[in-house]
């Protein structure tokens, strides 16, 4: 199972304690978080380019709060996903009141396809994937993300969406038993 | 369930690809972000860390002595001013009282009340602390007007 600490670096909380006396260090914890923070807002949003915006706002929320985190309390993977998480929330909020603005939703009238930079995407496969997941309700890929980008353990994703550590568990369940139907539309469907 | 088991291998599998979809070579700001942020960062002071990471131990040994050492005082203080607020007669909360009520020193007051008693330190700085309403319960309970005898000089 993946864990949050399993995927921290063995020097991370001497990382975090220079980059808390100088932010100017706050280069190795950016550079080991950097995909996977990127890799769950491109679970949570279709576009590559939104996914850029949000990323960096969450590295500079998180370094402007950097002074604040306590190495005692949550690990540092499951604090700077909770920034991720809110600046996401906040945008697709945000997104839901000015729905008549946004240039994706005509897209999403147009064509049910995969968005073009979607399908522009290096690997067909992985263009497939994100295209799946993006089909999923907005909560199963807030998990997906959480669970398989962020690496987060079950419980730690019931602390951060409040929801039960056994209910995140049929979730996901769920979820990926949903996607692989719709990455293979030979399989029966489950739910 | 509480974390599901991928029960067949196509569901791991797909389990696996979502776990290593890095699609962070997608991104067209990693670099300049990181450049962005760390010129940032340096631009500006690191922010103060939190107190108990800036005192070093020995500072928070003195603290925790200097602290002891008030609770001792004022501990030591307040049993002496129970006591003697423990001990203290009617007579002496009126005196109490008339200090307090007068605003003048202790000896001019007992000069003016001709209380023949004076009343201790602690009585006055209970009342002086506030214990005004207390005192005068007390007083009122105990049968002593606190204005027998304790007029104002002068009135």
């Amino acid at each position: 199972m993946l864990d949050e600490t399993i995927n921290a670096p063995a020097d991370e909380a001497a990382w975090i304690a220079r980059a808390q006396a100088d932010p100017a260090a706050f280069g190795a914890l950016y550079d080991h978080y950097f995909p996977r923070i990127y890799s769950y807002i491109r679970y949570r949003v279709a576009d590559a380019t939104l996914a850029d915006d949000l990323t960096a706002t969450v590295f500079l929320r998180a370094l402007a709060a950097l002074g604040r985190y306590d190495a005692t309390g949550a690990p540092f993977a499951a604090w700077l996903f909770a920034i991720a998480r809110n600046a996401v929330s906040d945008h697709l909020r945000a997104e839901r009141r000015h729905r008549w603005l946004s240039l994706d939703i005509v897209r999403e009238w147009i064509s049910p396809e995969p968005a073009p930079d979607v399908t522009a995407l290096a690997g067909e496969e992985r263009a497939r994937l994100l295209a799946a997941v993006a089909r999923l309700p907005a909560r199963e890929r807030d998990l997906i993300g959480l669970k398989f980008a962020a690496g987060l353990t079950n419980r730690r994703i019931a602390e951060l969406s409040g929801l039960t550590e056994s209910n995140v568990g049929v979730i996901l369940y769920r979820a990926v038993r949903r996607l692989r139907t719709d990455l293979d539309p030979q399989e029966p469907a489950h739910d | 369930m509480t974390d599901p088991e991928w029960d067949d291998p196509t569901t791991a599998d797909l389990a696996q690809r979502l776990a290593a979809g890095d699609f962070s070579a997608d991104s067209r700001i990693r670099a300049s972000l990181r450049a962005r942020l760390l010129a940032g960062a340096a631009a500006r002071p690191a922010p103060p860390a939190p107190l108990r990471r800036r005192m070093a131990p020995a500072a928070w040994v003195a603290l925790a002595l200097v602290g002891l050492l008030t609770l001792a005082v004022a501990g030591g203080w307040a049993g002496h001013v129970a006591a003697d607020v423990q001990a203290a007669t009617p007579t002496h909360l009126a005196t109490a009282l008339a200090t307090v009520g007068q605003g003048g020193p202790t000896a001019a007051a007992r000069t003016a009340t001709g209380v023949p008693t004076p009343a201790p330190t602690g009585v006055i700085v209970a009342t002086q602390a506030g214990a005004m309403p207390l005192a005068l319960t007390v007083v009122s309970t105990l049968g002593v007007r606190p204005v027998d005898g304790v007029a104002p000089a002068g009135r």
